[in-house]
């Protein structure tokens, strides 16, 4: 496991590998596992994003780096603040025309990410019932085809294969549920990355990793992929809990405290969000 | 169960207000989503719960857009799983508010489909319960709810809804009543419908 233990500073973490134009599909899910030390910086050094792939349950990632401005096209099959409404950033470019948008639905978007984790160019696309919507507004990433096997018109979806994945790769103390859980998108992530993986995890996690030969960082070995890690959690800047040690694994109750995961209470008292996206960065 | 976090049959006390809740993580096992998904396409889920912005007459929902897609009056946050409900038997639905603004001749946007080929859909809104007619593949009254006439309810409705189908909604059985009574969290949940 010898490429792992390398260690960068945030800065020159994201300046060396998220270069400007690039594509990038983040990590997590929902609020969870999502790499938000990573999106923070990549908005502190204002590096413009040709392709953002959020999570299938995109969120605050998402958001922030859209209403940073960063974002030219956005691959998506959902992007919102899920208990908390809708993603706002998100929202008012999308219905100012001011971004791309290539909307997926999730059996799309998710053949896509195991096609792209494949090598393969496409995935096919099993939808009974009615072709949604996003079939027809999305040419870019669906396309009918005759399958050569059956005869049979099919629709395919493009391959998700992003120049640089930012994950967060959580573990509990027996690297089991929260393990599974980054499997679930950080797995496939790692694998179909192209060039580089990063992570946000802290050194600690090298030591698990070594321990547990874990199979998803075999396979990214395998490709020679290389695992940065950097302390993060000394930062302590997020209140919104999207980093491990503030995850507890269950959204807050008090109404106070949810509003200010999201920012809804700073959206209330500035009407944009902007003091609080800028607040957070 | 499966819920967003992929986990089979999850064990949680109390209920998170999400089905993204990290918590869901405990139970019998986590599948990737692909995994997930396939299982999904073939049929091999019963009943699915979900929400959308707009349901029209056919049975299709909305979770994307509402207005033009280019220039929309409002953005969602996009389909989701809702392309999947076609292979789902029962399709659960909720709405906060029962309008024309959200019950639509037809939707700005398809997401998914959830009446056709004999499946079952029930909405259930502030004002009675809808269903799908097995025959015509159309979304139908069902239920009023108490103390709601279907004057009340056929007029806010974006589309024509037939009265044959309408009976009272029946009040929540003992059994019923009592598990809802067993969520300690009640006050959680009212707290969010509230905002």
């Amino acid at each position: 496991m010898g490429k792992i233990a390398r260690q960068f500073t945030l800065e020159d973490l994201i300046a060396a590998h998220v270069l400007p134009g690039t594509s990038v599909d983040l990590g997590g899910l929902h609020f969870h596992n999502t790499p938000m030390a990573l999106v923070r910086e990549i908005i502190r050094q204002k590096i413009g994003l040709s392709l953002l792939i959020p999570p299938l349950g995109g969120s605050i990632n998402a958001d922030q780096l859209i209403g940073a401005g960063l974002v030219e096209a956005l691959r998506f099959a959902y992007v919102g603040g899920e208990i908390f409404g809708l993603a706002g950033r998100f929202r008012a470019a999308a219905e100012a025309g001011t971004i791309c948008l290539r909307d997926c639905e999730e059996a799309g978007f998710t053949l896509a990410l195991r096609a792209g984790a494949a090598a393969l160019p496409r995935g096919f696309l099993p939808i009974a019932g009615d072709i949604p919507t996003a079939l027809s507004v999305n040419p870019l990433d669906y396309q009918t085809i005759i399958d050569p096997f059956s005869g049979a018109p099919t629709v395919v979806v493009r391959a998700i294969t992003p120049a640089v994945a930012p994950i967060c790769q959580p573990m509990s103390l027996t690297l089991t549920a929260c393990w599974r859980a980054a499997l679930t998108r950080g797995h496939p992530t790692v694998v179909k990355a192209t060039t580089t993986r990063i992570s946000t995890r802290i050194a600690l996690l090298h030591a698990r990793l070594t321990a547990s030969k874990n199979i998803a960082w075999r396979s990214s070995r395998d490709r020679h992929h290389e695992l940065f890690v950097r302390r993060i959690d000394g930062r302590g800047d997020c209140p919104c809990a999207t980093r491990w040690r503030c995850g507890r694994y269950r959204y807050p109750r008090d109404p106070a405290e949810r509003g200010l995961w999201f920012g809804t209470a700073e959206r209330k008292t500035t009407g944009d969000g902007n003091d609080w996206c800028h607040r957070y960065t | 169960m499966i819920g967003a976090t992929g986990t089979r049959d999850p064990s949680v006390q109390p209920v998170p207000n999400s089905g993204g809740d990290q918590a869901f993580l405990r139970g019998r096992v986590t599948r990737d989503r692909a995994t997930g998904v396939a299982d999904q396409l073939r049929g091999f889920v019963d009943v699915i719960f979900l929400g959308a912005l707009q349901l029209d007459a056919h049975g299709r929902c909305n979770l994307a857009v509402v207005g033009d897609y280019t220039r929309p009056r409002l953005r969602g946050p996009g389909s989701i799983g809702l392309s999947m409900v076609a292979s789902v038997k029962l399709t659960i639905m909720f709405f906060e508010r029962h309008d024309a603004r959200v019950l639509v001749p037809q939707v700005d946007f398809v997401s998914g489909m959830t009446v056709g080929d004999g499946r079952e859909l029930l909405v259930v809104t502030p004002l009675g319960v809808l269903g799908a007619a097995p025959a015509t593949d159309k979304v139908v009254l069902q239920s009023l709810h108490p103390g709601v006439s279907f004057a009340d309810i056929a007029i806010r409705a974006g589309f024509a809804l037939e009265q044959r189908f309408a009976v009272e909604t029946p009040p929540p059985s003992t059994v019923e009543l009592a598990a809802l009574r067993r969520l300690a969290d009640g006050q959680q949940r009212a707290s969010l419908v509230t905002g």
